[in-house]
């Protein structure tokens, strides 16, 4: 059931007066079957997973609490961290791993006869294992006290509009929101309405018709001039932040119209000024995941430069693998940590792009925009064997034909809303800039999304990118 | 960065109101003016619809079929039948097989029903992927159905079917925002809108189906163009292959439609309209018209309500034809002066069967 589809509209339009005919306690468990449905609509087999996680770690989480020594609590934790690893290794990983052991053992001249095994992945897998992964090291560390109610720590894990595709919450941040009675209130309202709006604005008109400009391009780059390629991953890096970005706003939009308030997951990554910077705006929740549970517990930056950047590429070539069983993530993951670890070497650039000079600062935007390009080019690639031809495109063959030319005009369509309101956005340090306009200029922008959305929206069933991660 | 709202929660939310009732305004007036955006034959069913539902459209003789039934003239037909009886020419483009049954219920719904029911069962079922003859199945085939086929019927006709599947998708369809549901043809008329030189022109083709439907009943879909036998070739390369699919569910759908007609009382005549040589030899050598004989034996044999009117394939010159389905104007004038002739040897089985069934209406 995907956002963007009319079950959704429907499932919404069901859940919504339902939910507010009800009592608290009685919300949360509208809310936690509603969930269910949602998830089981996919395939209801991969409920049982989603159950296994949710009792493993509330049994954990309360067994730590109870337990009586370090050595108690350290079992406890391992089994929870092996339990979520393994449902994620086998689902996620298993072919992969097998695939590649294969590969290498190849090159060395033995041939294994090592059969792959039909694993369908689960949707949202890599997430809520993340999620709830992360209360049970809360718990362990103390930062998080254990939930008493199975129903409310079942809805944290399982809570419809951030289940398949984040942002990764946190124990201390959403179960509070669940414990506690929600209050409607006319603020959150009118930002969820506008989050829902604006989220499908990015998906269905933004993302969806960009990648029908990305799509043929990188099935094929070997036909493709070097312009074109260049056109096609400008394209592909704003489908991939519409197609996510626009994901999270329709799920923080729900929650907001429910009364929860779901953590901010991008501030405006493409003005980021330094790689630092980007991961600051770009899937925070995954970020500060990886930052608290896997840089931090490395070493972090603690343990002199040498081994801060060890744990800075450890720490991105992990967060890529996370986004998919694949090498070129790997490759993106690495490629990452090596810019986090060049421009940590490299401090006069911090100082040049945190300047006031709003050249300076342009410059510094338009230099981390394609980086982070640059990094979408192993993102995309659906093998890596095809960098080759589309370094030898953009070598040899670079000039734009006519057809090339109108396809970029396409893709500025398609951008021509989505930069001047980021643009406003940033300006004013406000998300919600857009609400802030005067009353017929903001008519005006409700009116040009809903009619870009209708008359030019793909629906034509498209999942979420970051569905499959 | 942040998220900040200033918004008392007192205020109204003046420009949301402002700009709903503007999405409110524009959603009618496309409704209303969806003419303007049509497509040359749209607007015809959308007259067939109105036909249809105010009684204008009650006959004892309906044409059922598709596009290549455009051109029948109620008139003539009414004539060829022996007089006497007024024709309602039902016909719409991508008709398929399914929507025999929905146009037959969405008639009855607002009519008696009617003593004759004309319809073509040609080797095209055969040779059809089923998807393109299923509304259930097919955008085209399901918008086309919207447009003429009333919301009440259709309900009623999923829910005679129990086609769960398709429920749903029509009442999405039918939720949708006319701005969405139109907007191929929005789209295209936005540039003509946006260079100040207003809505596009109607085309003349437009204006003369409507004028030529609002006279006769009936209109000639591609008037002065001659059959190309590289059009097969050229649609194979197109929508989809033509090929001896002969999916038993095609069949069967039809004869669902059969059953239906014959508990109602209605004789089905089928009279097929002519197609070119060339189509014939492309059937015959994809192996098709086995499969279609085959078809044609079943209905004749287990379907007593219906007459196939011979020739069951009849075959007109290249100059007649438009394409291999429909015929120009002047294989309209010979299919007009044939008809007939052709019907004239059936007349009397037809009327004993129309007895007959009244008899059996008419019994206890």
């Amino acid at each position: 059931m995907l956002f963007d589809s009319p079950e959704f509209a429907l499932f919404l339009a069901l859940v919504l007066p339902t939910y507010f005919l009800l009592r608290h306690r009685a919300q949360n468990f509208f809310l936690l079957l509603a969930s269910y449905f949602f998830y089981g609509f996919w395939d209801w087999r991969f409920l049982s997973l989603l159950l296994v996680s949710t009792v493993v770690d509330f049994v954990v989480a309360r067994g730590i609490a109870a337990a009586s020594g370090p050595r108690q609590r350290r079992s406890l934790l391992i089994v929870s961290v092996c339990t979520n690893l393994g449902i994620l290794g086998f689902f996620k990983y298993f072919n992969f791993f097998v695939d590649s052991f294969r590969e290498m053992v190849g090159i060395i001249g033995f041939q294994l006869e090592t059969g792959l095994l039909e694993v369908v992945l689960p949707v949202g897998i890599s997430f809520y294992t993340f999620q709830t992964m992360s209360y049970t090291i809360d718990v362990y560390r103390g930062t998080a006290r254990p939930e008493r109610s199975l129903l409310n720590f079942a809805l944290y894990v399982a809570f419809f509009p951030q289940l398949v595709a984040g942002p990764i919450e946190r124990a201390t941040h959403l179960l509070p929101q669940i414990a506690a009675p929600r209050k409607p209130r006319w603020e959150m309202f009118s930002s969820g309405a506008w989050l829902i709006l604006w989220g499908l604005y990015k998906k269905v008109f933004v993302a969806d018709n960009l990648a029908k400009i990305v799509d043929p391009v990188y099935a094929d780059p070997a036909s493709a001039s070097g312009f074109l390629i260049l056109v096609a991953t400008y394209a592909f890096a704003f489908q991939i932040y519409a197609d996510f970005s626009g994901y999270t706003d329709i799920a923080r939009g729900t929650a907001k119209l429910m009364g929860f308030d779901i953590m901010l997951n991008f501030k405006l990554p493409y003005f980021a000024t330094d790689p630092s910077d980007f991961w600051k705006r770009w899937h925070i929740s995954l970020s500060q995941w990886l930052r608290d549970y896997l840089y931090i517990p490395l070493g972090g930056n603690r343990l002199g430069e040498w081994l801060t950047c060890r744990n800075l590429m450890i720490t991105m070539a992990l967060g890529g693998l996370w986004h998919g069983a694949a090498w070129n993530f790997v490759l993106w993951g690495i490629y990452h940590g090596f810019l986090l670890v060049l421009f940590r070497k490299w401090g006069g650039w911090r100082r040049f792009a945190g300047s006031t000079a709003l050249e300076t600062r342009l410059l510094a935007i338009f230099v981390m925009f394609h980086l982070s390009c640059l990094g979408w080019v192993f993102f995309r690639i659906p093998e890596i064997n095809h960098l080759i031809p589309m370094a030898t495109a953009f070598v040899g063959n670079f000039s734009a034909s006519a057809t090339d030319l109108a396809i970029l005009e396409n893709a500025l369509f398609y951008l021509a809303l989505l930069i001047p309101i980021q643009i406003l956005q940033y300006r004013r340090g406000n998300l919600l800039a857009v609400l802030e306009l005067p009353v017929p200029i903001r008519a005006l922008v409700f009116v040009l999304l809903y009619f870009s959305i209708t008359l030019g929206g793909a629906f034509d069933g498209r999942a979420f990118i970051y569905f499959q991660f | 960065m942040e998220e900040r709202l200033s918004i008392s929660s007192s205020r109204l939310p003046i420009a949301a109101i402002l700009a709903l009732v503007f999405v409110l305004g524009m959603e009618g007036w496309i409704l209303a003016n969806r003419n303007l955006f049509l497509d040359d034959v749209f607007p015809v069913m959308v007259l067939k619809q109105d036909d249809l539902k105010s009684g204008n459209g009650e006959a004892e003789i309906v044409i059922m079929g598709d596009s290549r039934f455009f051109h029948m003239d109620p008139g003539n037909t009414a004539e060829a039948f022996g007089g006497g009886r007024e024709v309602f020419n039902f016909s719409w483009p991508n008709f398929g097989v399914e929507a025999y049954l929905y146009a037959l219920n969405a008639y009855t719904f607002y009519n008696p029903p009617p003593e004759i029911i004309i319809a073509n069962f040609t080797p095209e079922l055969v040779a059809t992927p089923t998807e393109y003859l299923r509304i259930n199945k097919h955008e085209i085939v399901r918008s086309r159905a919207y447009e003429v086929i009333p919301t009440i019927p259709h309900i009623a006709t999923i829910l005679e079917t129990g086609n769960w599947g398709y429920l749903w998708k029509y009442t999405v369809s039918v939720a949708m925002p006319p701005s969405a549901t139109y907007r191929r043809m929005i789209n295209a008329a936005i540039p003509s809108v946006v260079s100040l030189r207003g809505l596009p022109p109607r085309e003349g083709l437009l204006d003369r189906h409507v004028r030529e439907y609002q006279r006769n009943g009936s209109f000639v879909l591609f008037d002065d163009i001659t059959f190309d036998p590289e059009s097969i070739r050229r649609f194979n390369e197109g929508l989809f292959v033509l090929d001896a699919y002969g999916d038993p569910e095609v069949l069967e759908l039809f004869r669902r439609f059969l059953r239906k007609a014959d508990s109602l009382g209605i004789v089905v005549v089928i009279l097929n309209t002519p197609v070119p040589q060339e189509l014939i030899t492309y059937y015959t050598r994809i192996e098709g018209l086995p499969i279609f004989e085959e078809w044609v034996e079943v209905i004749r044999r287990e379907h007593p309500n219906v007459l196939l009117v011979e020739p069951v394939l009849p075959i007109f010159r290249d100059d007649l034809m438009a394409d291999f389905g429909h015929v120009n104007d002047s294989g309209d004038q010979a299919f007009e002066e044939g008809l007939s002739e052709r019907l004239r040897p059936h007349l009397p089985e037809i009327e004993a069967r129309i007895v007959e069934m009244k008899k059996r209406r008419s019994a206890p």
